[in-house]
């Protein structure tokens, strides 16, 4: 016996194997990833009697079976997919409640514990479920029609000026804009975003551009989608749905010598330009694509070399707000002949507030959209002491934000948006909605896409290998025979289907508060039964 | 067309003009047809040294 050694007991999950179900068809060994299985013989006793009065003989066979691996390289990670393919129910991964994985990895390996997905250290009860929409317009006001009436579902991606600063004169007599007033795209409140191809499989990032398209042109919704830092295919940039896709650029600024060269040929102009400073799953970090995953064709449209890309934690040459305002803002609007609306993406943060402030003061009104990221948002890849033990819950940031702007009368100005978890619950119509209500603008999401197209994993822990380009549903990794997993048209369709229903139900939520429009900063419609929270959220505490 | 380069001012009516409006002062001339500068800068973002 070895003590020191890792033990089954150790793992994260373990293989339950009923060898008397299993037909020994080999479909899970070959469909598991991560290698993890294997087949074996082992020695067996058996007592039989082949006579017809009882005469027990003991017999020793071989016999072949499944059998887990135990090491700190090839361990289960309880993604699921030989309970999947395997035609018997002989096969399963049981969470391994005593499991010492994460002190034996490190113990092994001296290496931080790294992994894809969401924070899996939970913290009780999500705030957002708690809140209720508690103001019913009934005999004060009359309600809506969800069916029959008609909604306003726009926000903007843009600068909003108020009334009194739009450049307008009068000139004998007529209104006459004398300037240009900042570039404002009216859109839907929810922006998919914004996952990279790179982190994502191409047919997985395709997926989510078809269905972006399909929701604009076939059911109107005016959906966007941001590309993540990793470029963009060229006969994107180069087709009309470029207008759907909000550019971001990153630390890394992968990609981007592709989207300058294509400027000359761009049909439309992009939605937006999203500035990434930092992201909800892993804040004060950089994006991380492990070299495993820079498969020829990202190579190329990064225009790197196959290594791990590390997107740096800062923007080199960027050291304060007015630096942000000055530097980037400006340079990503003069390309695009300020035509285009540029956003800035950062983790939520005690010191969110104060940088929002002074965007706010911003003289040039090139500040298209402050967007935040709370701790609960997801990631590719990230350190696990990131993913787990750094960020910002979004919802009291968003408000604290929201209120220092009421403060200033400055409001919608530099629309909010927010994302980090929306829609773990599986309804992100909800979310939305309260979110908005207490002062968002509109809402992003990123990985809940992923879970519509057939993502296995969890945030208790289940799967999470998006790092390793081993992603068991071809979601996650560039592996060609994984990524062949991965039906397109379905994971759009399903896409689709959600909005579809999101775009129902969020107007469910308009009607009964009486709002044909965006409840922005509708935080009187809203209910706790928690004091402390009701308090710090500043709306009604109810019991 | 080498010896008379367009003039681009950087400072109007003794008021500095916005980086914007700079570019948009080079984006109409270059719509015009015009392709040689001289741009008078007055710290406007990525012009000049």
């Amino acid at each position: 016996m070895k003590v020191n050694k890792i033990s089954r007991d150790d793992l994260d999950w373990k293989i339950a194997y009923r060898p008397d179900r299993c037909t020994l068809c080999g479909k899970c060994v070959a469909a598991c990833p991560f290698k993890s299985i294997e087949v074996g013989v082992e020695k067996r006793r058996k007592v039989i009697s082949d006579h017809f009065t009882p005469e027990p003989k003991i017999e020793f066979k071989t016999i072949p079976v499944i059998r887990q691996k135990v090491n700190e390289y090839e361990f289960c990670s309880g993604c699921g997919i030989c309970e999947r393919v395997c035609p018997n129910e002989a096969i399963n991964p049981e969470r391994n409640s005593d499991s010492r994985l994460g002190a034996k990895y490190r113990a092994t390996v001296a290496d931080p514990y790294k992994r894809g997905g969401r924070a899996n250290l939970s913290t009780g009860e999500r705030t957002l479920d708690k809140i209720r929409v508690g103001r019913i317009s009934q005999m004060t006001d009359p309600s809506l029609d969800a069916l029959r009436h008609t909604f306003d579902m726009l926000a903007p991606f843009g600068r909003v000026l108020p009334a009194g600063e739009m450049p307008f004169d009068i000139q004998n007599g007529k209104l006459v804009m004398n300037d240009a007033p900042p570039k404002v795209n009216w859109i839907y409140p929810i922006v998919i975003g914004d996952m990279s191809i790179g982190a994502l499989s191409w047919r997985m990032w395709e997926a989510m551009a078809i269905a972006t398209a399909y929701l604009n042109e076939e059911c109107g919704i005016p959906i966007r989608m941001c590309s993540g830092e990793g470029g963009v295919p060229v006969r994107l940039l180069k087709s009309k749905y470029l207008k759907y896709t909000i550019l971001q650029i990153a630390s890394g600024h992968f990609g981007w010598n592709r989207i300058i060269n294509a400027m000359p040929y761009m049909q439309e102009l992009p939605a937006g330009v999203l500035i990434k400073i930092g992201q909800g799953a892993k804040p004060g970090d950089g994006g991380l694509l492990q070299a495993k995953k820079v498969a020829p064709h990202i190579s190329e449209i990064r225009g790197v070399p196959k290594a791990d890309l590390l997107s740096p934690p800062n923007h080199q040459g960027l050291y304060s707000i007015e630096e942000s305002v000055q530097k980037m803002f400006l340079s990503f609007n003069a390309a695009f002949k300020f035509q285009v609306p540029v956003s800035i993406k950062v983790a939520a943060s005690s010191t969110s507030v104060s940088v929002y402030n002074n965007l706010l003061r911003d003289p040039y009104n090139i500040v298209g959209g402050f967007f935040m990221d709370g701790i609960n948002g997801g990631t590719g890849a990230a350190n696990e002491i990131s993913l787990d033990h750094t960020g910002h819950p979004i919802v009291s940031k968003l408000r604290d934000c929201y209120n220092a702007a009421v403060h200033q009368g400055k409001q919608g100005q530099i629309p909010l948006w927010a994302g980090g978890g929306l829609g773990q619950n599986w309804n992100l119509a909800a979310d939305a909605f309260k979110m908005m209500a207490l002062g968002a603008n509109g809402v992003f999401t990123g990985k809940l896409m992923l879970q519509l197209a057939g993502c296995v994993g969890n945030d208790k822990g289940k799967c999470n290998a998006c790092n390793t380009g081993l992603c068991p549903v071809g979601i996650c990794t560039q592996n060609p025979a994984l990524v062949k997993r991965l039906d397109i048209d379905k994971a759009a369709e399903h896409i689709v289907n959600y909005f579809i229903s999101t775009d129902y139900e969020l107007k469910k939520m308009l009607a009964p508060i009486g709002n044909s429009s965006l409840p922005v900063g509708r935080s009187d419609c809203l209910i706790y039964e928690d004091k402390a929270v009701a308090d710090r959220l500043n709306i009604q505490y109810s019991c | 067309m080498a010896n008379n380069p367009t003039k681009i001012q950087g400072i109007i009516d003794g008021r500095r003009v916005s980086t914007q409006k700079l570019l948009y002062n080079i984006y109409d001339k270059i719509n015009e047809g015009l392709t040689e500068f001289e741009v008078e800068a007055s710290g406007q973002h990525n012009i000049g040294g």
